[in-house]
C-alpha cells in the first residue's frame, strides 16, 4: 500500500460510548479525486466515523493516516490544518453574525494589525458564493436566511480552508433539486481538482450520480467497500440491512375498538401544521410516516399539548383538549415517548425509580407522601416485566444503554396507566435486540386494548408494525393507507408528493431506501 | 405608515426614558438645567464604562459579578501606589493591571475550568472584597494628588473628564466588538460556542480574554471613580455590577445567543442615570431612593426580558 | 488466598458500587472532623462547652437559610435574595413588636412577607423567564433599600421576652431554641425533599426541566413553590437571628448572600441542579461556622472573611465539577 496513493486511511478504528459500541474495528480509505460514499442506516456509525476523522471524537482504538502520516491526538483545529474540512448536518453557524463572517469565522482577514478587513472579507465571500452560484447577501445575518442558504454558507466555509479532504454529512437533506444540481456540479469541480470527498448519505438514488466508491457500515461494523460502477443498488441494500425485511416484525391481530383520539382540522402557524385530521382506536397501532420536517413530531407535540395550536380540535377519550398542557394529557392517560430521550424523556442524573414514577406521582401517592416500600415494589415490577438491565432501581439512568433507557420511559407511561401511547422514533439509536423487545411491548399494548401512535422514519418498521399509516407532507396529512395495501414505494411517493421529480427523490429522508426503486 | 413602522422599531425603554425625562422636568424646574445635564453626564460616565465591559461579557453568554469589586480594587491599588510615591501614570497602570489580573483569574475559572459564570464570579467577588477591606483596613484612603484627581474633574467647569474617557472607551469597545477578531469571537461564543469551536476557533482563549478585558475596562472605571471621589473606598463598588447588568439588558442585549450591541447599552445607562438623578432632583427623600430605584430597575428588567421573549416567540 | 476471595474481593466489589456522591459526603464529614480536631489542638478553647454551644447556635440561622437555598438550587438555581428577605422581614416584625403588636402577629406577618417576596422571585423566574441568579440578585437591592428606608438607618434593640423566645430561650433548661428550630427545619426539609411527591418534583424539574414538563409536571408551579419556601425560611431565619441578638439594623442580612449559597454547594448540592440534600447543607454550614470560629480564635482580621467564603465557594464547586466530569468519562 503506497503512502501517496491515499489521502486518508482509517485503520481498525473503534469508538465506545456508554452502553454502545459505536464503531467496531472500522477501516476506510480515500483517494485524491474521488467521491467516496459512506452508507448505512441510522445508528450504523457513519456520523461517529466522520467525527473521528474530523478530530471531534478521539478513537478508542485503531489509527488514522492522513497523507501517509499517522495523525494521532487529533482535534478539530489540527484536523483542519491537515486539510480535513467538514460540513456537519447540524450547522455550526452563529445566528447573529453575517454570512461573510460565518464563512471566514476561523480566519477573519485582518489589516493594520488587528482590524478586520470587512471589505476584503465580503469580496472574497462573494467570490466563493458566486463560484457556488449562490445568491446570498453576505451582509445578511445567518439567522435570517433559509436553511438551504445556511447549508451553502457551510459549504463555502469548508471551501475557504483549501481542504484536500471534505466530509459532507447528508448535504442534500434540506436542499431543493436545483440546489442539489448546483451542489453536485460543485462537488465534481472539487473532485476534478484532486480533492477527496467523503459523502455521507442514505439516499440511494443520488449515489450513482455523484459517487465513485461506496463503503457500507452496519451496527458500527465495516461491511464492505465497492466501486459504484460495479454494484447494483439492491446489493447495497442487502449490505446495509443484512437481514430480510419483515423478520423483525411480528404481527398480532386485534379487532380495533372505540375511537380514543380524534384530531379535527388541527392547524398551527408557529410549527407549520395545516388542517390535520386523524384518529386512533383501541387495539391498533397507527403509523405516522413522512420525511423529517414534514410535521410529524410537531403534530404529536400539539396533540400532547406541548405546543399550542391556533385552530382545530383534539379530542381524547371524548374530552376536548382545547388549550391543554402536557399535564392535562398525562391526566387523560396519554403518554409520549419523545424522539430525544436524553433531553425530553429522562432526567439522566436521577435514578431509574425516580424516572419511572416521574409522571405518576399523584396517581401512585395520592396523599403527596412517597411510600418507599410501594415505590420499590412497583419499580422492581417494571424492571422485571420490561427486562430493564440495571442492578437496581436506585441506579442513575445515565448508566443505562439506549434500549434500557427507552424501556424506563415506557415504564413511566405504564405507571400512569396510560391507554394512548405515542412513540416518536421508538427505536432510534437502539440495538437490534432491544428493538425487537420494543416491538414486542407495542404489540402487548395493542393486545391490552391500548392505542399506539408511532412516528417512524424507518419504512419497514412503519409498514411492519402499523395497522394503518398516515403519511404527512409539509404539515398536512396527505394519505391514510391500511396495512395490507401499504408498500414502501406508495408511502414514499405520498411523502414526497407527486409533483416532486421521482428520479432522485424516491427515498424518504431518514428512511431506509427502497430496494426496488428505479436507479 | 412608514413612520409608524420606524417608530415601532424604537425600543420601549427609549420611550420610557423620554417619559421619565418629561415627568421629572415637569415636577422640578431644576431638572432641565445645564448644570443638571452635566451632572447626568458625570454620573453616567463611570456606569457607561463598566456597562460596556459587562455587555461584552453578557454577549459571550457569560456574567461577571466581580466588576464592582474590580472597580473598587483598581481604585485602591492606584491610590495606594500614589501614596507610596509612584507617579500618576504608573499608579494608574498598576491599578489597571490589578483589574486585568483579577479578570484573568475569573476567566480561568469560567473558560478553562468551565464553572458556571455566576458562581465563579460571585466567589471571586467575595475574594476581591476581602482584599480591598484588608488593604484599606476597612476605611477610605484619601488622596489629594492634583494630577490624579483631575481624572474626575470637569474641564472649564463644564465637560467632565470622565465623560471624555467614557466616550473614548465606548467607541473603543464598539470598534472592538465590530471590527476585531476578539469582538467577533465574543459574539460567536455567545451565539454558538460549540459550533464556533468545531469551526476551529480557540473559544477557550477568547472566552478567557473576555473576562480579562472586562477586568481592564472596569478597572479604568474604578480609577476614574476614585479620582472623582478623591478617595479609595473599600466598598465603593458594591452594586455597580448590577447596575451594569441592568443597563446591558435594558439596552436590548440578551442572556443567550449573542444578541445585542454595546450601542444599546448607552441607552440603558441613560435610563438608569436619568432615573437616579431625577429621583434626587425632584426631592425624593434620600433614604427612600435605593428602595425605589432598585424596585423600578428590577421590574424594568423583567419587563424588557418578557417583551423580548414575546418578540422571539413571534419570529 | 481464601481470605482474598471470601472477604476482600466481595468487599472491593461492594466498594466499587458505592455511588461517587456517597464518597463525597463521607469526605465532607471527615473534613469537618479533621478541621475540628486540628483547631482544637491549637486552641483548646475550641472544645469548651461554651464555644461549642456558641458555634452550633451561630450555625443555626445559616442552616435555616441554607435549607431554603438547597431546595431552590435543586429545583432551578440559587436564591441570592435570602439575606435581604431575612433583613426586611425581621425589620417589619421588630417594628411591629416595638409598636406593641402581639408578637404572634408579628411572626405571622414576617413569614407571610417572606413568602410574598419569594413569590415575586418565583414569578419573575418561572413566568417571565429571568435566570434565578439575575432575578434574586437584582431584587435584593430593592429589598435592602426598603429595609434601610423603613429603619431610617437606626438600630432597633431590646425586644420583649416573648418575641425573643425562639432565639434566647433554652428548652428544658439546656437546649437553645435556635437549635430546636434549626433541627425542625432540617427534618422538615429532609421530609419534604425525600418523602413527598413535591420533593420528587423539585428534583425532576432541576435534573431536566424539559423531561419534567413532558411528564406532566407543572414546572412553573414547582419553581414558584421552591422560591416561596426559600422566602419563608429566610423570614424564619431572620426572626431567630433578631431574637437571639436582640437588635436589628439594615445590614443584618448582608453577610448571608455569599455564605448561604456557599454552604449549600459545600454540602454537595449540585450547581447544575437535581442533586443534593439538606444533610449535606448542615455539614457545609458547620464547616463554615467552624472556620469562622477558628478565625476568631486565631485572631484573623474579620475583613478576610469575604475572601475565605468566596474561595470556599470556588473550590467546592470546582471539585464538584471535576468529580462529575470524571464520572461522565468513566461511565
Amino acid at each position: 500500500m503506497g503512502n501517496s496513493e491515499y489521502l486518508l486511511e482509517v485503520k481498525n478504528v473503534s469508538k465506545v460510548f456508554p452502553g454502545v459500541k459505536a464503531l467496531d474495528n472500522v477501516s476506510f480509505d480515500l483517494k485524491p479525486g474521488e467521491v467516496h460514499i459512506l452508507l448505512g442506516e441510522n445508528g450504523a456509525g457513519k456520523s461517529t466515523l466522520m467525527k473521528v476523522i474530523a478530530g471531534a471524537y478521539s478513537p478508542d482504538g485503531g489509527e488514522l493516516i492522513i497523507d501517509g502520516q499517522p495523525a494521532a491526538n487529533l482535534n478539530p483545529r489540527k484536523a483542519q490544518d491537515l486539510g480535513v474540512g467538514i460540513i456537519y448536518q447540524e450547522f455550526n453557524l452563529v445566528p447573529y453574525m453575517n454570512v461573510a463572517e460565518n464563512i471566514f469565522i476561523d480566519q477573519l482577514p485582518v489589516k493594520h494589525f488587528f482590524r478586520i478587513d470587512h471589505a476584503r472579507m465580503h469580496r472574497e465571500a462573494k467570490e466563493i458564493l458566486a463560484s457556488l452560484n449562490m445568491n446570498v447577501p453576505t451582509t445578511a445575518k445567518t439567522m435570517d436566511i433559509s436553511t438551504a442558504q445556511q447549508q451553502m454558507v457551510e459549504v463555502a466555509k469548508a471551501l475557504t480552508h483549501k481542504s484536500r479532504i471534505l466530509i459532507m454529512d447528508e448535504p442534500t437533506a434540506s436542499l431543493t433539486d436545483r440546489e442539489i444540481d448546483q451542489l453536485f456540479l460543485t462537488i465534481r469541480e472539487l473532485r476534478a481538482k484532486g480533492m477527496g470527498i467523503i459523502y455521507i448519505s442514505h439516499r440511494l438514488q443520488e449515489l450513482k450520480e455523484i459517487g465513485d466508491r461506496v463503503t457500507v457500515l452496519r451496527d458500527g461494523k465495516y461491511i464492505g467497500t465497492r466501486n459504484l460502477a460495479e454494484v447494483t443498488i439492491e446489493s447495497l441494500v442487502t449490505m446495509m440491512v443484512g437481514r430480510e425485511v419483515g423478520e423483525l416484525y411480528e404481527r398480532v391481530d386485534v379487532t380495533p375498538g372505540e375511537e380514543v383520539l380524534h384530531v379535527e382540522k388541527l392547524s398551527s402557524k408557529a410549527v407549520g401544521l395545516h388542517d390535520v385530521s386523524m384518529n386512533l382506536r383501541r387495539g391498533e397501532i397507527v403509523g405516522l410516516a413522512g420525511l423529517v420536517g414534514s410535521g410529524r413530531t410537531e403534530l404529536v407535540r400539539a396533540i400532547f399539548g406541548a405546543d399550542r395550536h391556533d385552530a382545530g380540535q383534539v379530542t381524547i377519550f371524548g374530552e376536548n383538549m382545547k388549550g391543554s398542557a402536557p399535564k392535562d394529557s398525562v391526566r387523560n392517560r396519554v403518554g409520549l415517548l419523545p424522539e430525544d430521550r436524553k433531553r425530553q424523556g429522562l432526567a439522566l442524573i436521577l435514578s431509574v425509580a425516580e424516572n419511572t414514577l416521574m409522571a405518576s406521582l399523584d396517581k401512585i401517592f395520592p396523599g403527596g407522601l412517597v411510600n418507599a416500600r410501594k415505590e420499590k415494589d412497583l419499580v422492581d415490577g417494571y424492571i422485571k416485566s420490561l427486562r430493564i438491565q440495571t442492578p437496581s432501581g436506585s441506579r442513575s439512568a445515565q448508566y443505562l444503554s439506549g434500549g434500557n433507557q427507552q424501556k424506563v420511559v415506557l415504564a413511566k407511561w405504564l405507571a400512569t396507566e396510560s391507554e394512548i401511547f405515542i412513540f416518536d422514533e421508538p427505536t432510534r439509536g437502539i440495538d437490534v435486540g432491544a428493538k425487537r423487545e420494543i416491538y414486542g411491548f407495542m404489540n402487548r399494548l395493542k393486545q391490552k386494548n391500548c392505542a399506539v401512535l408511532m412516528i417512524s422514519s424507518e419504512l419497514p418498521e412503519v409498514i411492519g408494525m402499523s395497522d394503518r399509516i398516515f403519511v404527512m407532507r409539509e404539515g398536512s396529512i396527505v394519505a391514510e393507507v391500511p396495512h395490507d395495501e401499504a408498500t414502501q414505494e406508495m408511502i414514499i411517493s405520498y411523502a414526497m408528493g407527486a409533483d416532486v421529480a421521482p428520479a432522485r427523490r424516491s427515498a424518504a429522508d431518514g428512511a431506509r431506501p427502497l430496494p426496488k426503486a428505479d436507479a | 405608515m412608514k413612520l409608524l413602522k420606524t417608530l415601532s422599531r424604537i425600543p420601549n425603554f427609549l420611550w420610557i426614558n423620554l417619559a421619565m425625562i418629561i415627568i421629572f422636568a415637569m415636577i422640578s424646574d431644576r431638572y432641565m438645567t445645564v448644570h443638571n445635564m452635566i451632572n447626568i453626564l458625570q454620573q453616567g460616565s463611570v456606569l457607561l464604562i463598566v456597562s460596556a465591559a459587562m455587555t461584552m461579557v453578557i454577549l459571550s453568554e457569560g456574567l461577571d459579578l466581580t466588576l464592582g469589586a474590580v472597580m473598587t480594587m483598581a481604585g485602591i491599588v492606584s491610590v495606594l501606589a500614589l501614596r507610596a510615591g509612584w507617579s500618576v501614570p504608573m499608579a494608574v497602570i498598576f491599578g489597571i493591571l490589578s483589574g486585568a489580573f483579577m479578570g484573568a483569574l475569573t476567566g480561568t475559572l469560567v473558560a478553562i475550568y468551565k464553572m458556571p459564570p455566576f458562581i465563579a464570579t460571585l466567589g471571586m467577588q467575595g475574594v476581591i472584597y476581602g482584599f480591598t477591606l484588608a488593604f484599606t483596613n476597612s476605611a477610605a484612603i484619601f488622596t489629594s494628588n492634583p494630577d490624579f484627581i483631575v481624572l474626575g474633574s470637569k474641564i472649564g467647569n463644564y465637560i467632565p473628564v470622565a465623560a471624555i474617557f467614557a466616550a473614548i472607551i465606548f467607541v473603543a469597545v464598539w470598534a472592538i466588538l465590530h471590527h476585531t477578531k476578539f469582538g467577533r469571537y465574543t459574539v460567536a461564543i455567545g451565539g454558538n460556542e460549540a459550533g464556533t469551536r468545531l469551526s476551529g476557533v480557540n473559544t477557550t482563549f477568547w472566552k478567557w480574554f473576555v473576562y480579562v478585558f472586562a477586568g481592564i475596562v472596569s478597572a479604568i472605571g474604578g480609577i476614574i471613580l476614585a479620582a472623582r471621589l478623591e478617595a479609595a473606598d473599600p466598598i465603593v463598588g458594591v452594586g455597580w455590577e448590577f447596575d451594569a447588568i441592568a443597563a446591558t439588558i435594558l439596552g436590548g442585549t440578551s442572556f443567550t445567543k449573542g444578541k445585542g450591541d454595546v450601542s444599546g447599552t448607552v441607552l440603558g445607562v441613560l435610563l438608569i442615570t436619568v432615573l437616579r438623578n431625577g429621583m434626587n432632583v425632584v426631592g425624593t427623600p434620600t433614604i427612600w431612593q435605593p428602595a425605589l430605584t432598585g424596585t423600578i430597575i428590577i421590574f424594568a428588567i423583567a419587563f424588557q426580558v418578557w417583551m423580548s421573549m414575546r418578540e422571539d416567540a413571534r419570529r | 488466598m481464601s481470605i482474598q476471595t471470601a472477604v476482600i474481593q466481595p468487599f472491593r466489589r461492594k466498594l466499587s458500587q458505592v455511588e461517587p456522591t456517597t464518597w463525597a459526603s463521607a469526605g465532607r464529614v471527615l473534613a469537618l472532623v479533621v478541621l475540628c480536631i486540628a483547631i482544637g489542638m491549637f486552641s483548646p478553647v475550641f472544645f469548651s462547652e461554651r464555644n461549642i454551644s456558641i458555634t452550633v447556635t451561630n450555625a443555626c440561622v445559616l442552616i435555616i437559610l441554607g435549607v431554603g437555598n438547597t431546595i431552590t438550587i435543586i429545583t432551578r438555581g440559587p436564591d441570592l435574595s435570602t439575606g435581604s428577605i431575612l433583613t426586611i422581614t425581621a425589620v417589619v416584625a421588630a417594628l411591629m413588636v416595638k409598636a406593641g403588636i402581639f408578637f404572634g402577629f408579628a411572626f405571622g406577618a414576617a413569614l407571610l412577607f417572606g413568602a410574598a417576596i419569594g413569590l415575586v422571585n418565583g414569578l419573575m423566574i418561572a413566568r417571565v423567564g429571568l435566570p434565578s441568579f439575575i432575578s434574586t440578585y437584582g431584587l435584593q437591592w430593592a429589598v435592602f433599600g426598603f429595609a434601610y428606608a423603613i429603619l431610617k438607618g437606626y438600630v432597633v434593640y431590646d425586644f420583649e421576652p416573648d418575641f425573643r423566645y425562639i432565639g434566647n430561650h433554652n428548652l428544658f433548661g439546656f437546649l437553645p431554641m435556635p437549635i430546636v428550630v434549626m433541627v425542625l427545619v432540617v427534618l422538615a426539609g429532609y421530609f419534604l425533599l425525600r418523602k413527598t411527591t413535591l420533593g420528587r418534583r423539585f428534583y425532576a424539574v432541576g435534573a431536566n426541566t424539559d423531561a419534567a414538563y413532558m411528564s406532566g409536571i407543572d414546572v412553573s408551579k414547582t419553581v414558584i413553590i421552591a422560591f416561596v419556601i426559600s422566602g419563608v425560611l429566610a423570614a424564619l431565619g431572620g426572626l431567630v437571628l433578631v431574637a437571639r441578638i436582640n437588635a436589628i439594623q439594615a445590614d443584618i442580612g448582608a453577610q448571608y448572600l455569599l455564605t448561604t449559597i456557599a454552604v449549600v454547594y459545600m454540602g454537595g448540592t449540585s450547581a447544575t441542579g437535581g442533586q443534593g440534600g439538606v444533610f449535606g447543607t448542615v455539614v457545609g454550614a458547620l464547616i463554615m461556622t467552624v472556620v469562622e470560629n477558628a478565625m476568631n480564635l486565631f485572631g484573623v482580621p474579620s475583613m478576610w472573611r469575604n475572601s475565605i467564603v468566596g474561595a470556599l465557594i470556588i473550590v467546592t464547586v470546582l471539585i464538584d465539577l471535576q468529580l462529575k466530569r470524571r464520572i461522565v468519562k468513566t461511565a
